[in-house]
């Protein structure tokens, strides 16, 4: 007995062993290209080029002066931060009503409405650029923040509807007859106990949709021509054609473009985490 | 009687009402754009003048261009790259993390760094890493053969294998939605197994993973269809190059519209990465057992 545990011992410890291995690798491929860009931001063209693990000497700041000056980047922070918000508080609320419906109302076409919502996820948005340009065109959204918006919102379906339709699936049932029991109408019970015990999936569905909307580029860049409703994703684009022979501003302009997003991230982080935590603990 | 009717009839509409919005969002962005394709995938249409009916020519024509069929090859071998290798890093990474080791915080908030980061940033991110002269992984590999000059994005030998590890390793999102699934197994089981003598890898291997069957499905499913759509990096990057070792189904309708004005034809590749994202999600529906409701 006291042998066979020793052995689980020794062989859980060499597992969490390669799970070190597995936890090295990870933070090595996510951080080092950023800190190696980091540093590269401040050195000179020449520098670049002598050798790619150089501390810059002298800090420069040629790179970002350039990359400012070419580029709006602070109203287009903006612009972005506007558009992926109101995407996620719009997917988080009509989305979270349907998955719960779907999860748990018992109707008629109840499993044909979902596989029809669920179909999204197959629809390939990217080659349907051309029927979804003339839609945004009919509907007059052409060039504008709100029809970045509702696109985005209908890209967030998928991942949504499932996230939050598997949570609200494995809540017990009991909870809402109790709910019921105590006089709770359905709406009061939705909004006053089944949302607030989702929190995890709400945090995650709202991660996901934030992180999908800020990033999007194509549509960004089809759907919008005046600078106002230009999105931060196609500053990349614009400063790969412009600088593509001169490499300290395009370091410096993807430090630019990276780094509100890691701060936001950094931020935000612990309160998703620990929502998420929380919210796994109570379910 | 009547008035159980009548809640009926409240409960009609309250379930409507729920429904609504997300089913006005599916038919706007969805189901009307949708219908747009396929009526113009039999067409030949640039966009400006009437659409010209032509039957399957543009599917007939799609399987005799040779562009088409790399693209297809490429996505196919990229949802396999996602369905066998990326969804399983990111589990084992959640399995890993989900014991709370020392650092696993950081290593989890780093992991989601390059998912927050935008993919056209990880595409300029990867370009220096590849760049020929200054990229730091030709300085890397010359420090073990000093004539290294490998122009990963622009040869073709390497440009297919570069742009996978563009995304392959980063599963954050699966390893995201597998520690909250780990979260909420019931310690009691863990327990258990314990008193049964079970290690920590019989532990994932016979307790964790079978429970993770579902959510592992879903990954597989996410992963494998935004690898179908896979846009960006490579529009960033190769945009399908050198010759067509890197184009995709997307890169090629984004292509057929843009350089070529050929909107049905595009449409037409659409609908094939359409049926093709159908065909593995009901795959993978069976092959995880996902259509079975628990909770119900």
């Amino acid at each position: 007995m006291a042998n066979k545990k020793i052995k689980r011992d020794v062989s859980s410890r060499v597992y969490r062993a390669i799970g070190y291995v597995f936890m090295a690798f990870v933070v090595l491929i996510s951080i080092a290209p950023l800190i190696w860009v980091f540093l590269s931001s401040f050195k000179t063209n020449n520098e670049i080029l002598e050798s790619a693990f150089t501390i810059p000497k002298t800090p420069s700041f040629v790179g970002y002066q350039i990359a400012f000056e070419t580029a709006n980047i602070p109203m287009r922070f903006l612009t972005s931060l506007l558009v992926a918000t109101a995407t996620t508080v719009i997917s988080l609320i009509i989305y979270s009503m349907a998955a719960y419906v779907l999860a748990r109302c018992k109707f008629r076409l109840r499993g044909a409405v979902f596989a029809l919502l669920i179909s999204s996820m197959l629809i390939p948005s990217n080659a349907m650029i051309q029927p979804i340009y003339s839609t945004v065109q009919a509907l007059g959204l052409y060039d504008t923040k709100a029809g970045l918006i509702l696109i985005y919102t209908g890209f967030s379906m998928s991942m949504c509807l499932f996230l939050m339709r598997s949570f609200f699936l494995s809540i017990p049932k009991e909870l809402e007859e109790a709910a019921y029991i105590e006089g709770a109408g359905f709406y009061r019970t939705f909004f006053k106990i089944m949302l607030p015990i989702s929190k995890p999936a709400l945090a995650s569905s709202a991660v996901m949709t934030f992180i999908g909307a800020w990033n999007e580029l194509l549509y960004a860049l089809l759907l919008t021509s005046k600078e106002v409703n230009r999105t931060l994703p196609l500053t990349m684009k614009y400063f790969t054609s412009m600088f593509s022979f001169n490499y300290t501003p395009m370091f410096a302009a993807l430090v630019m473009c990276i780094v509100p997003t890691i701060l936001v991230y950094v931020l935000l982080q612990n309160q998703i985490m620990e929502s998420m935590v929380a919210g796994a603990m109570k379910g | 009687m009547k008035k159980s009717h009548a809640s009926k009839w409240k409960r009609g509409i309250t379930i409507t009402l729920f429904l609504l919005p997300a089913l006005v969002m599916f038919a706007l962005v969805y189901l009307w754009p949708l219908c747009l394709s396929v009526v113009s995938s039999f067409t030949k249409w640039n966009g400006f003048e009437p659409m010209q009916f032509i039957g399957f020519k543009n599917y007939t024509d799609l399987f005799q261009d040779s562009n088409f069929t790399a693209a297809l090859w490429n996505t196919l071998k990229w949802g396999l790259c996602a369905a066998f290798i990326h969804v399983p890093f990111g589990v084992i990474v959640a399995l890993v993390l989900s014991r709370k080791p020392r650092g696993w915080k950081f290593v989890r908030s780093s992991f989601m760094i390059p998912n927050i980061i935008s993919q056209s940033g990880m595409a300029i991110l990867f370009m220096f890493i590849f760049k020929p002269d200054a990229g730091i992984l030709n300085s890397i590999l010359r420090i073990f053969n000093p004539d290294c000059n490998i122009n990963w994005l622009y040869d073709p030998k390497y440009a297919f294998g570069a742009v996978t590890n563009m995304w392959l390793w980063f599963a954050a999102v699966i390893t995201l939605i597998t520690v909250s699934e780990l979260l909420s197994i019931s310690p009691e089981l863990y327990e258990a197994a314990k008193i049964d003598g079970a290690n920590e890898f019989q532990t994932d291997l016979f307790i964790n993973i079978p429970l993770l069957k579902r959510i592992i499905g879903t990954g597989v499913i996410i992963a494998v269809t935004s690898v179908f759509k896979m846009f960006d990096v490579i529009f960033m990057t190769t945009n399908g190059g050198p010759g067509n070792t890197t184009i995709n189904l997307a890169v090629m309708a984004v292509n057929s519209i843009v350089t070529q004005n050929k909107y049905g034809y595009a449409n037409a590749i659409g609908l094939v990465t359409l049926v093709l994202g159908a065909v593995v999600m009901g795959t993978v529906n069976k092959a995880f057992g996902m259509s079975k409701e628990t909770g119900e």
